[in-house]
């Protein structure tokens, strides 16, 4: 337990130096609170529509202008952070679960439980992704939920193959070579070992796959699959918006800097987590 | 090597006959059929009812799924592609159409990518912590946040509107190979690369740090050898292996992922084929892009393991 | 009928019609919205030759085979290849083409052309009898699979007494107004010698007798045509025609910014104001595109008539019309175009009315709940609100979500892609829907959610419901009788009746019509607005610049 805090501090000093992570990691913590205050922070009801004030620009009323309903774009905006995160946070849950878990099998067992998995994996992989979200939707509907699993399929091939690969090295290590000789069940030997030992290049790549979410949940509301029109989820905000560009450009920068800001912050933070978690570095 | 090649080929066999039969299925079971859009929703009464009846019979859509699976496998099995139902077209030609604009772009959206991704993150590893390696990173991650249709937006707004040099969009009908042509390829070739290229940034640096630590780099410097000759002949050589097998992926998805960048820069591609046959329930017309699309995929994947002999001369197969 | 040349066979429309015409043809309907002056031309200049006309198409034509399409991307992308019979000017006057004259028989059971003669396909070959035969016979055969075989239901046989004579024999009467717009619905014909070439197969280099000839076709990309010099019209100004297809809304509206495309043929009414000021010709005028509310009978909810009424009450028709279409819209009463001859123009509609609306809901029994949700017998007012990936239908579900929130209906927007959409309304999975619907003609009654054979919807479903299954029977009957009248006065007497019965019903919600919107580069000239059909011909048409 001691060394184990001592390791985190060690991974926090190296993360701390990098400055950029730690402005990235500001801003998710203050996107994660707007998404929390969301209706305590917002100025009118993201879903009031004002038809007869509609593409406003901003102004003290609407401090970030209004959409094409005549909306609140701040409000949208501050719900949508919610929206944003949900959808990313939940289809990277529902990858490195099930992923995960499939990838540990795989790699642990081998033979012929390995083949199958990762065989369905391979199908996965090789199925153009766009294609596999409109025909989850097609079949589902529209709606977060669905979404979420459109893009959580993408991801569950590749956490598995990083799994399987990462167990594949440690089986060979003698640690769990010792604890299976000792007679530990292979449940136990998973999990206490084997995934507590694979989980930095997990983290590091699960921090990277939020903003591939967030990204694919904005290209999916732009070929019009996925959530419904009212919903304030940036990349739908960002593409409802898109139309208006000549006269309301705010529609489509507002959403859309959000977006990016905020990609732009996991993939800081995900890229020192994996310098700081990384042994070789350490020197 | 021969088992191995065996072995690679029954696999990949395995997988296109999983990928048949998941699009098989998930397009039966999508709601709505290519009737619903064949027949205008103000043809009415009676005679609408009896046209679809006639039409499904005529589209062979009144056999059980089982039966139209084993049709179709025998179809895949003689290499057909089929009859597109929205335009009563062989698909093989209206596809061939297509593949040259896929192409086209994929190829250079993936050269600019390496041209950058690369040099850029050799840069960014050999001056690690200096500001340029800042630069280059941030740039890289940049790359990666952008979602891509509306970098493309913004490109057609300033390069074809605001200051304009580039055509806003479109596909060349004169040969790409000069500028007349060329130049409608430059807006959706930058979009196209631009995570890409951050990606390759990232993963080339980091590729470039483990093999710079590794003892036979030092070993290298310790002999004596020029600065120049170890960071080619030896760290970048073997830095490589890892971006190849991004490669390969990458590759996939710019041929068949690229349905965005397409539609915003109307670029006649394989991936907005697709999406009408799957918006118009086009059954033999996505069946068969996806055929393509993922033998392309499986290939180019198969490949880039191939070149790791190349690259890496530690790799054999057997 | 006599077989004299006779352009006027819709001339009773023209009665309805207040339409100004500019001196380049031009048609400048003006909606309510103040617009600034079309840029003015210097004196009248000589048509010149040559130049290259592009023109953007918003969706990747659907078929190049005249004799499969049915959208209108593939119409407007082959009809300068392929020459009708007869079109339809922007006055609504009928206009020969390929048939000098025409006439029906009184009782309506054949329609007799007299071709053009002279006239020949690109591929040499002449425009005969036999060849429209060869088209009609090709696209009423089932084998085909063309989506125009409806068009030919009544179809008994076609007889081609000499040359340049065809006689249409139907199985049923039609009246002539009908037929007359059904052989509008999509472009034909196509070369004889093609059709028996090719067999059953579809083409894909449709050899017409139009104005210019194809000369290829990139799926997705473009569709290009050359000047055809033998044209029987006399050879068009244009060299050639490039239609690009662009299907990003955005992208196009930098292209036509960006002067990189010259005429623009879907417009949304939001961009009209912009293109105005930057000086771009814009072309309006009414066409039958009916906005309108469907709502799903088989939900029990909207079996109740109050509540179907208070639905009509609840809808700002006035405000959606002035603020999402920027006016570009025909208000109506009912569910037929006030241009229409058949539109009963005495018949009340619904207006905007909230008060109205609530009574109507606290009188039948919901009354406001939790959430400001209407309930009764312990059931909340929920409705599902179906629609598609389309820019409209968004903004219009939306709307509608918000404007029923305000009498205490609750809904959910269940948004799919087209053929889902099209699969729950013919399936009568949804309770209600906005519907925007290009209607084949101004003359028909038809409407794919009235009669009870229809798949559109709606009644056929309700099978338990005495009281509905009972107007169904009024408007079965009142369709049928108007489509197999030949008589005017007697058919307007039908049209009456049932539009009369639809508003007092609520069989369905109307709301407007939407008008057709191009807009031009100041320097594309004499292109006549097409109304009626929904294709542009540029056989006329020449650059200024």
């Amino acid at each position: 337990m001691v060394q184990e805090r001592s390791m985190m501090d060690d991974v926090w000093r190296r993360f701390r130096k990098n400055k950029g992570a730690v402005i990235g990691l500001t801003f998710i913590v203050l996107v994660i609170l707007v998404a929390i205050l969301a209706p305590v922070l917002s100025p009118h009801d993201p879903l009031k529509q004002d038809i007869l004030s509609r593409l406003e620009p901003p102004s003290s009323e609407y401090l970030l202008g209004t959409d094409e309903l005549g909306r609140d774009v701040l409000s949208r905006l501050l719900y949508g952070a919610r929206l944003s995160l949900a959808v990313g946070m939940s289809a990277l849950g529902l990858g490195v679960v099930v992923g995960v878990t499939l990838g540990l099998i795989s790699g642990y067992r081998g033979g012929t439980i390995d083949n199958v998995i990762m065989r369905i994996m391979d199908i996965l992989m090789a199925f153009p992704g766009v294609l596999l979200a409109i025909l989850i939707v097609a079949l589902l509907g529209s709606g977060i939920t669905n979404l979420v699993l459109a893009i959580g399929f993408w991801l569950v091939p590749v956490f598995a193959r990083l799994v399987r690969g990462t167990v594949l090295a440690l089986r060979e290590r003698e640690f769990i070579q010792a604890a299976t000789a000792m007679g530990a069940r292979d449940g136990r030997i998973l999990i206490r070992h084997v995934l507590i030992n694979s989980l930095s290049p997990i983290i590091v790549y699960a921090t990277l796959s939020i903003p591939s979410a967030i990204l694919s949940a904005a290209a999916l509301s732009f070929l019009g699959i996925g959530l419904r029109p009212t919903d304030p989820e940036w990349g739908a905000m960002v593409s409802a918006g898109r139309p208006y560009l000549r006269e309301a450009p705010h529609l489509v920068l507002v959403p859309g800097f959000a977006i990016f800001l905020t990609s732009l912050s996991f993939n800081f933070v995900g890229d020192a987590l994996r310098d700081a978690l990384d042994p070789k570095l350490k020197a | 090597m021969q088992r191995f090649f065996v072995r690679r080929l029954l696999s990949m066999l395995l997988v296109e006959f999983g990928v048949i039969l998941l699009v098989f299925l998930s397009l039966h079971l999508a709601p709505g059929d290519p009737v619903d859009v064949l027949i205008p929703m103000d043809v009415s009464g009676a005679a609408g009812t009896a046209q679809a009846a006639r039409l499904r019979a005529e589209l062979g859509l009144d056999h059980s799924l089982p039966v139209q699976f084993v049709r179709y496998l025998k179809q895949v099995a003689t290499l057909e592609l089929g009859t597109s139902i929205t335009s009563g077209r062989p698909i093989g030609p209206e596809l061939m159409e297509r593949v040259p604009a896929t192409l086209q772009l994929g190829v250079a959206a993936l050269i600019l990518a390496l041209l950058v991704g690369i040099p850029a993150g050799v840069i960014s590893a050999i001056k690690r912590s200096t500001w340029i390696d800042n630069l280059v990173m941030f740039f890289a991650l940049s790359g990666v946040s952008f979602p891509n249709f509306f970098l493309g937006t913004v490109l057609i707004l300033l390069f074809g509107l605001v200051w304009p040099i580039l055509p806003p969009s479109g596909y060349a009908d004169s040969s790409i190979l000069t500028w007349q042509g060329a130049r409608y390829l430059v807006l959706p070739a930058i979009t196209l690369a631009t995570s890409s290229a951050a990606t390759l940034a990232r993963l080339t640096r980091s590729s470039m740090l483990d093999v710079l630590r590794e003892d036979y780099v030092r070993t290298a410097y310790s002999k004596g050898l020029a600065h120049f000759t170890v960071i080619f002949k030896h760290a970048f050589r073997n830095s490589l292996i890892p971006v190849l097998t991004v490669l390969g992926v990458q590759m996939g998805h710019m041929l068949g992922g690229a349905v965005v960048v397409e539609s915003v820069f109307s670029w006649p591609g394989v991936g907005r084929y697709m999406l009408a046959g799957l918006v118009g329930r086009d059954y033999p017309v996505v069946q068969a892009t996806v055929l393509v699309l993922s033998t392309v995929f499986v290939g180019t994947v198969f490949l880039t393991d191939l070149s790791y002999t190349v690259v890496d001369p530690r790799v054999r197969y057997s | 009928m006599t077989g004299k040349r006779r352009v006027a066979a819709a001339g009773f429309l023209i009665a309805f019609l207040v339409v100004g015409c500019s001196s380049n043809g031009q048609q400048a309907n003006t909606p309510p919205a103040p617009s600034p002056e079309t840029p003015k031309q210097e004196a009248p200049k000589e048509p010149k030759r040559g130049g290259t006309l592009r023109v953007a198409l918003s969706a990747n034509p659907r078929n190049i085979d005249p004799r499969l399409q049915w959208d209108s991307t593939s119409q407007m992308a082959v009809v300068n290849i392929i020459d009708r019979l007869f079109t339809v000017g922007a006055d609504f006057n009928y206009r020969p083409l390929l048939a000098e004259s025409w006439s029906g028989a009184a009782d309506g059971m054949s329609y007799t052309f007299h071709l053009r003669k002279g006239a020949t396909f690109h591929d040499g070959s002449p425009v005969t009898a036999e060849a429209i035969k060869q088209n009609i016979l090709w696209a009423a055969d089932e084998s085909h699979a063309s989506p125009q075989v409806t068009m030919w239901d009544a179809l008994d046989s076609v007889e081609t007494p000499d040359e340049s004579t065809v006689v249409i024999k139907l199985k049923t009467p039609v009246s002539e107004p009908t037929f007359m717009s059904h052989m509008l619905d999509s472009p034909w014909p196509i070369s004889g010698k093609q059709i028996t070439e090719n067999g059953d197969n579809a083409i894909s280099n449709p050899i017409g007798a139009g104005p210019f000839k194809f000369v290829s076709y990139t799926g997705d990309d473009q569709i290009v045509m050359e000047r055809n010099d033998q044209y029987w019209g006399g050879a068009p100004l244009l060299d050639k025609i490039v239609y690009r297809v662009i299907p990003d809304a955005a992208t196009r509206r930098v292209e036509m910014e960006a002067g990189t495309i010259d005429v623009l043929m879907d417009v949304a009414a939001k961009d009209v104001e912009s293109y105005k000021a930057k000086g771009l010709t814009v072309i309006t005028g009414p066409a039958p595109t009916s906005g309108m509310i469907s709502l799903n009978l088989a939900t029990p909810a909207l079996q109740e008539l109050a509540v179907r009424q208070a639905i009509s009450y609840a809808i700002d028709r006035q405000a959606i019309a002035n603020k999402i279409f920027f006016g570009y819209v025909t208000m109506a009463t009912t569910y037929i175009h006030p241009e229409n001859v058949n539109y009963a123009k005495d018949i009340p509609g619904y207006s905007y009315d909230l008060a109205k609306a609530k009574k109507l809901l606290d009188d039948a029994g919901w009354k406001v709940g939790a959430n400001g949700v209407r309930e009764k017998d312990g059931k909340r007012l929920e409705l599902a609100i179906g629609s598609r990936n389309h820019d409209t239908w968004n903004l219009m579900s939306q709307v509608i979500q918000e404007q029923l929130k305000a009498i205490g209906i609750e809904t959910r927007i269940d948004t799919t892609d087209t053929t889902a959409f099209y699969n729950s309304v013919r399936a009568g999975t949804y309770d209600i829907a906005y519907w925007s619907l290009n209607s084949s003609g101004w003359h028909d009654l038809d409407h794919p959610n009235l009669r009870s054979t229809d798949w559109g919807n709606i009644a056929h479903l309700a099978k338990s419901n005495p009281e509905i299954q009972a107007i169904q029977t009024d408007i079965d009957g009142i369709i049928d009788g108007f489509n197999s009248s030949l008589d005017a006065k007697v058919r307007a007497k039908y049209a009456y009746d049932l539009q009369k019965i639809v508003n007092e019903n609520v069989i369905t919600v109307p709301l407007w019509f939407e008008d057709r919107l191009y807009v031009m580069q100041p320097y594309v000239m004499d292109v006549e607005a097409p109304t009626v059909v929904r294709t542009i011909r540029f056989d006329k048409t020449w650059l200024n610049k």
